[in-house]
């Protein structure tokens, strides 16, 4: 029987894989932990302890509840680029994490990492389906940085802690009726933006899957680097035929200070953040976690119903 | 070769529209009627098996992928899919047009996939845009075939690299003389100065299209095997580069005229 914690317990998908975990017969006690009070309804449930400053009370918690297993859905990637939150963040997060992790008398030995695609570099000249292994000719953007900052921290814990199981879950864009990542709730409007004259390829994780990942990750204490995304593509012009919705083409936003003002003005527009994405698409190769034995069980039309 | 969709979305796993890769109707009768396309040295190509075709380049709008691709396609009934420069997908509406006649873009991963798990044929130009972009005087000479990085794909998905040569194609927009933009070179050609630069682009001139395969080049005793060493993939593309030099030379001598081949 496992002991786990759930770190970003209060967000929309650490919520769904507490909810998961306490299902599951071969575990024993899962708590989900938030660094602070955010004071949102079901909070309630949640543990808040400050470990984005320092490691030692996560440290103590783990050894105290005899916790072996973390799931870490803190790290924060929002193509939208909305939420400022400073650079850094996820690799001090991440830091923390491992630090408590690493103590010498913690009872740890699976952390499971939920990442992003967004590691990895858009543009025409990317390959259509984007391998593990590929994720070092980095975007260069703020947000791919932070989150291959917080990937490279964990991948060195992992080579210094052979016997800790360290898993990095690269997830596709989430989409589903409460998980929604940026590009799906760009699909769930009835009239979607789309940059006149592309047609790129997308791929969307459903958030049932991305669960589901995250869950088997912790159960088989899976080590390595691995993409999720439910199965196959789509193109954009199918996704929003498919939903019923409307696309509008429309061009790309250079820069973001019009952007606030188009939102106010309810106006359409694509996020200047999302300008890569919508020109040129982005698909992951999934074989690897394949290989390692989970299967999606949505394909991309299954991904879509949630959104129309 | 017409892709198969999913059947919910319609799109392919190249995220393509079903249906795509079918050869347009206008380009099948171009090439059987205008070009009047002519293979010889078929039995190269293998019959099992991924293999890496690779071809001379030529043209402002060159023809050459659709004549071996769609040519290939309908001699041998095994798809061929043509890489391209990743700039076309930079381009509005150009990307999707390219998608639309089965382009990949011409990316080491995106090769290695079709060549090593879908065992499918890919067609490459090794000049890359030295290829059309060539002055007047370079005229069915091939040029530099880039670093070697062609041979390098066919090893590591342990393919054989299949050697086509066209003769004709450079006939059909005729080069006359090279426009320089800063660090960027196009092609005049007669065409252009003919029709105007967009009708001159697709308007090409009935030249008799010759296709020769040549026999293929396995790289058995290295292949699998990487990282190469580089000075090893650049003499073995020098080689197959001389080799089309030379097989090509041999079809100009025995041209009798330009329209009849």
């Amino acid at each position: 029987m496992r002991r786990m914690v759930v770190l970003g317990g209060g967000t929309p998908l650490g919520r769904r894989v507490v909810d998961a975990l306490r299902r599951e017969s071969w575990v024993d006690r899962v708590a989900g932990i938030e660094s602070h009070h955010a004071g949102r309804p079901g909070d309630e449930d949640l543990e808040v302890i400050a470990w984005t400053r320092d490691h030692r009370p996560l440290a103590e918690y783990l050894l105290k509840e005899e916790i072996d297993t973390v799931v870490d859905c803190s790290l924060v990637e929002d193509r939208s680029g909305r939420t400022r939150r400073p650079s850094g963040a996820n690799v001090i997060s991440a830091m923390y994490v491992g630090a408590a992790i690493a103590d010498e008398r913690s009872p740890v030995r699976s952390w499971v990492v939920a990442s992003s695609s967004a590691i990895y570099p858009i543009g025409s000249h990317a390959p259509l389906l984007q391998r593990e292994d590929r994720a070092d000719a980095r975007g260069g953007d703020e947000r791919s940085a932070s989150i291959a900052e917080a990937e490279d921290y964990a991948r060195s814990l992992a080579e210094r802690m052979p016997d800790v199981n360290v898993a990095l879950l690269r997830l596709q864009e989430l989409a589903g009726g409460e998980v929604r990542g940026p590009l799906a709730r760009l699909l769930a409007r009835v009239v979607v933006p789309r940059i006149v004259g592309f047609d790129p390829t997308i791929q969307l994780l459903h958030e049932q899957d991305a669960v589901s990942a995250l869950t088997w990750a912790a159960e088989v204490e899976l080590a390595g680097v691995f993409n999720v995304a439910s199965s196959g593509v789509v193109r954009m012009s199918e996704a929003i035929r498919v939903t019923g919705h409307h696309g509008l083409p429309v061009l790309p936003m250079p820069g973001s200070p019009f952007e606030g003002l188009f939102d106010r003005l309810g106006l359409p527009f694509v996020p200047p953040s999302m300008n890569g994405l919508l020109l040129y698409g982005q698909a992951l190769d999934t074989d690897k976690i394949a290989r390692a034995g989970w299967h999606p069980a949505f394909d991309q039309l299954g991904c879509l119903a949630p959104l129309r | 070769m017409a892709e198969r969709g999913d059947p919910g979305t319609g799109t392919t796993r190249w995220g393509w529209a079903e249906g795509v890769g079918s050869e347009p109707r206008l380009f099948r009768a171009a090439r059987r009627s205008w070009f009047r396309v002519e293979w010889e040295g078929l039995e190269h190509v293998p019959r099992e098996g991924g293999a890496l075709l690779v071809s001379n380049h030529a043209g402002m709008m060159p023809v050459d992928g659709g004549i071996i691709k769609y040519g290939i396609e309908e001699k041998l009934g095994r798809p061929v899919f043509s890489l391209a420069h990743h700039g076309f997908w930079r381009v509005p509406f150009v990307g999707r047009l390219m998608n639309q006649i089965g382009s990949v873009v011409g990316h080491p991963d995106n090769a290695h996939r079709l060549l090593a798990e879908e065992k499918a044929f890919v067609v490459v130009f090794p000049e890359g845009e030295k290829g059309p972009v060539k002055p007047k005087s370079e005229r069915y000479r091939l040029q530099r075939f880039g670093r070697g990085g062609f041979v390098e794909t066919a090893i590591r998905a342990a393919v054989p690299i299949v050697p086509i040569t066209l003769m004709g194609t450079e006939d059909t927009t005729p080069v006359v003389g090279t426009l320089s933009l800063g660090a960027q070179h196009y092609p005049v050609t007669l065409n252009s100065l003919l029709f105007g630069p967009i009708l001159g682009a697709i308007a090409h001139f009935p030249a008799k299209i010759r296709a020769r395969v040549l026999p293929p080049v396995h790289l058995d005793g290295v292949a699998g095997r990487a990282p190469t060493s580089r000075s090893f993939l650049m003499d073995t593309a020098e080689k197959i580069r001389g080799d089309m030099q030379a097989a090509l030379d041999e079809m100009l001598d025995a041209r009798k005229s330009i329209w009849s081949g």
